[in-house]
């Protein structure tokens, strides 16, 4: 990270009539690589700080951002500052304060071992691999690791001085498979930390599989019916509802559990849990971006709502606690809630259980169009889908061109057996943690005219 | 904003190791963002984006490397991390960074920085009023006002040394309305490629009212009956479907591999007689338009599909070499925070002969899909899914009910196939595009259409 003179800053706000100020400096640095056809055909590479102002001008909570982190750039960040403040009606909050109680501490992460070559010759064994995997694979089409670290500095006139870091690697395989005319695609993502065998061995798996299972997939006539959401769908599926448990959300009338907590709001098989250092979650951090310490804590505890996502502003509101989840999405945005790692505790059956208690019904493996077809609001969601129809407990013909569709507030009292296979699917999104989930009944849109 | 000198310092040491080609893309950005609910100011703020990304090229391969740290010393340190990354021979060239181009070709009156905060702030209170004044089932509304005064820079190790400042504002008007136990919304989002004297042009409230006339007119809405049926889609933000179910399939980036459904199909016929697709980054002031493509190229008038023939891709630089095409310049990327490749301007079906209400009467039972709310498509399967923020019901030949919940699902080379009505009255609407190289401003727009048949996801009628 730069070494900026933030003391000169605070001097400067402070001649300005900002009486209290705070610096929020977010650095990521990114090194990514592409292969395809054998070779690297891209890497990429960057360092990026952004630096958030935050102060208290005559009364008032101002704002700004610069990304040109030179000193010759406070005079404009401290003007976009006071002209917000200028316009900001709202009760100001109050700036970070000393963490009470000790933070937790990590291990560095074992990506500090693994140099560029490493990480290439370990795509084109993935690559390898997934021509390997079945003749049909045609294309794989983008494979692709990136090794992230980003780090936070929050520093104020009050003397809080916080710094936290977190590293992680992504890997994510995209392959096509052809047979005559069809043509089907997989993909599959996850997080890594070390190179292993195991890994590339389970991304081929899930990519390529699903592609080469799906080819010849086909619609159906509509019917409800017995339905697994298999865990990157389940997933998918509520990463894109999970602002209902957001308190900002409540308080605007947005999210249908206002007034809900302490309710039976979902089947007594579910608790959905946050957890800021959950080993699976990319996000990893031990306070959030005003200064309180980041804790693991149950959102719904066998079906029971415990408690909504608060940062300080909402938990003033509510008469509660901030729950650690005040963040910056980036430099960019002022402090908002947000989820660090929200997932769904684990069932005990295996996915293969779940589909051998299935007489009549489908699978879904694959959802789409996520921001399209969900609506927070009112939780009725309606998406592009791919799966497989489950007959007598075994898995039987790919399904296309299908849509699954529900209200994720209904689907919560529907669920009715939750697997062991936990999965964050999205890794460096907004990502929330699922095993499969079968659901007593969703409507399967399809094509084809019923009998 | 970058001198000349340091330029041919880093184009130098980029093309050190073997690299045949290098590319600056600079980027000074002033942009405010702000939010309010209800009327009050929730979030956002002013600031300046600044930050150059440099890429090299070696036949296919390529490097992107980005910083916000512009000190000399840091460039060449970030060109030399870059060229660390290619092996092979130095390539010595002639560079002629003599004479710089101004490409901006969008005029605009009020630049944003030049427009106090107050008076951007009135303009989401404006909204937020007629809005809430529409129905008394109007709750919340919600409006995000954003502009931006992008200055840009892109020079190349062809002699290319070229700048476009890119001035441009929208709102995005969301209303929900509540009663019945459950919420409804939907949205409005008028923008242009313009400074704010954009807001002297239009009525912000006409576009408030328009958004609390969908949330309220979906509140009272059943669920829509899944099942096949005709569609005819309204004109306006519509032509997001043909973006989504055809676009994203010809652009470069998914034909150069020969992964896309329409990949080796050039001169071929792919669409009804009645389809002409256009892909225009010029248009004077719109939305989804820029001076020049993100590596350089003036933007043009492309037509994709004429007459149901496929006439051309929308190619970029890097995938350009890969498929022996001159780039169309299609080249787009968010922010120096992203390498470009081959995106969309604005993108809209040309207009027919069919008037609005011959469409309708000519369809005696099917979907009238008013608002698109926003969908995805996979280019290789071609596979697309929408869904809609306002639909009705067609019954004999006449627009009856509302009917909520319902996504529209198919595949782009038959929806080409089955348009067999197509209107006259073309409208362009403003929106945004997610893909490889970001979120960007985009224009959708088509006259009023028919798809005989398409697969609509709904929840009722099974």
């Amino acid at each position: 990270m730069k070494k900026l003179d933030f003391d000169r800053l605070f001097e400067e706000a402070s001649k300005n009539g900002i009486v209290e100020a705070e610096v929020c400096l977010k650095g990521t640095t990114v090194t990514q690589q592409k292969v395809f056809d054998g070779k690297l055909e891209d890497y990429s590479y960057h360092e990026d700080t952004g630096l958030s102002l935050r102060g208290i001008y005559q009364g008032r909570m101002g704002y700004s951002y610069t990304e040109k982190l030179t000193d010759d750039a406070f005079a404009e960040l401290l003007k976009n500052l006071m002209d917000y403040a200028g316009i900001n009606t709202r009760e100001p909050e109050r700036l970070a304060e000393p963490p009470t109680g000790l933070l937790q501490q990590r291990a560095g992460s074992p990506l500090e071992k693994i140099t560029d070559p490493q990480v290439r010759e370990f795509l084109l064994n993935v690559e390898k691999r997934a021509y390997a995997y079945d003749s049909r694979i045609s294309v794989v089409q983008s494979l692709s690791f990136r090794d992230v670290e980003t780090s936070i500095l929050i520093r104020n006139t009050a003397g809080v001085e916080l710094t936290d870091k977190n590293r992680y690697g992504v890997l994510e395989l995209l392959v096509t498979a052809r047979s005559g005319e069809a043509v089907e695609t997989g993909y599959s993502s996850r997080k890594l930390e070390e190179l292993t065998e195991d890994a590339a061995e389970a991304i081929v798996e899930e990519a390529c599989g699903d592609a080469v299972k799906l080819l010849g997939a086909a619609s159906l006539a509509s019917c409800a019916c017995e339905v697994i959401l298999r865990n990157n769908a389940a997933s998918d599926l509520f990463s894109q509802m999970s602002r209902v448990f957001q308190a900002d959300f409540v308080q605007r009338d947005l999210s249908r559990l206002k007034g809900r907590l302490g309710e039976a709001i979902a089947s007594q098989e579910l608790s959905i849990i946050e957890d800021p250092l959950h080993p699976l979650g990319t996000e990893q951090r031990t306070f959030d971006d005003e200064g309180t310490p980041a804790l693991k804590k149950w959102v719904l505890k066998d079906g029971i709502l415990e408690t909504f996502l608060h940062d300080r502003r909402s938990a003033e509101k509510a008469g509660v606690r901030s729950t650690g989840n005040g963040f910056r999405q980036s430099h960019k945005s002022s402090i908002e809630i947000g989820p660090t790692n929200l997932y769904i505790e684990e069932g005990e059956q295996t996915l293969e259980e779940m589909i051998h208690a299935i007489e009549d019904g489908v699978i879904i493996t694959e959802v789409q169009g996520l921001h399209a077809g969900v609506s927070p609001t009112s939780g009725d969601f309606s998406l592009q889908a791919r799966g497989f129809l489950i007959k007598g407990g075994m898995i039987s013909a790919p399904l296309s061109q299908i849509t699954v569709g529900g209200n994720f507030f209904e689907l919560l009292h529907t669920i009715t057996a939750i697997g062991s296979d936990l999965r964050f699917a999205s890794p460096g999104h907004k990502d929330f943690g699922s095993p499969s989930l079968k659901i007593s009944r969703l409507t399967i849109a399809g094509n084809l005219e019923s009998n | 904003m970058i001198s000349k000198g340091i330029l041919e310092d880093i184009f130098h040491i980029a093309l050190s190791t073997g690299a045949d080609f290098a590319e600056v893309f600079m980027e000074v950005n002033f942009s405010t963002q702000i939010t309010t609910i209800g009327g009050t100011l929730e979030q956002g703020m002013s600031g300046r984006d600044y930050g150059l990304g440099l890429r090299l090229l070696k036949g296919l391969d390529s490097v992107y490397v980005y910083t916000n740290d512009l000190a000399p010393e840091s460039l060449r340190k970030a060109a030399r991390k870059a060229a660390g990354a290619m092996r092979g021979q130095e390539r010595q060239i002639i560079l002629n960074l003599d004479r710089k181009e101004v490409r901006s070709a969008h005029p605009f009156c009020k630049p944003p920085g030049d427009v106090d905060l107050k008076v951007k702030l009135e303009l989401a209170k404006r909204a937020t009023a007629a809005g809430r004044a529409y129905h008394e089932e109007i709750g919340q509304v919600t409006v995000s006002y954003l502009d931006q005064d992008q200055a840009v820079t892109i020079a190349n190790t062809d002699g290319l040394f070229a700048e476009d400042r890119r001035v441009r504002t929208r709102m995005l008007i969301q209303a929900v309305a509540e009663g019945e136990g459950t919420l409804s919304e939907s949205w409005t989002g008028p923008g242009a490629m313009k400074g704010l004297e954009f807001y002297d042009e239009i009525q912000v409230e006409e576009f408030a009212r328009e958004a609390a006339r969908g949330a309220q007119t979906m509140l009272h809405a059943e669920y829509c009956p899944a099942g096949v049926m005709p569609v005819v889609v309204d004109n306006g933000f519509g032509g997001l479907m043909f973006h989504e179910a055809c676009g994203h399939s010809l652009e470069a980036s998914s034909v150069a591999k020969g992964t896309s459904v329409f990949a080796g199909m050039q001169g071929q016929k792919i669409a009804s007689d009645l389809v002409t697709l256009v892909d225009d980054g010029s248009i004077t002031n719109a939305w989804g338009s820029l001076g020049m493509d993100d590596e350089g190229a003036p933007t043009r008038k492309n037509t994709l599909i004429e007459k149901g023939i496929l006439n051309h891709y929308m190619v970029d630089r890097l995938n350009g070499r890969r498929m022996g095409q001159a780039s169309t310049g299609s080249a787009r990327r968010q922010s120096y925070r992203f390498a470009p490749t081959s995106r969309m301007f604005n993108t809209y079906i040309a207009a027919g002969s069919s008037s609005q209400k011959a469409i309708i009467e000519a369809t005696e039972r099917g979907l009238f899909a008013s608002r698109i709310n926003a969908g995805s498509v996979n280019p290789t399967t071609g596979e697309f899914n929408f869904s809609l923020s306002e639909a009705w019901l067609i019954e004999d030949g006449r627009i009856t009910r509302p009917v909520k919940g319902a996504t529209l699902i198919g595949n782009g080379r038959d929806i080409l196939k089955d348009v067999d009505m197509v209107g006259d009255n073309l409208k362009i609407e403003e929106g945004y595009c997610f893909a490889s190289s970001g979120a960007l401003f985009i224009g959708a727009g088509q006259p009023t259409l028919r798809v005989s048949s398409m697969t609509v996801g709904g929840r009722s009628g099974v």
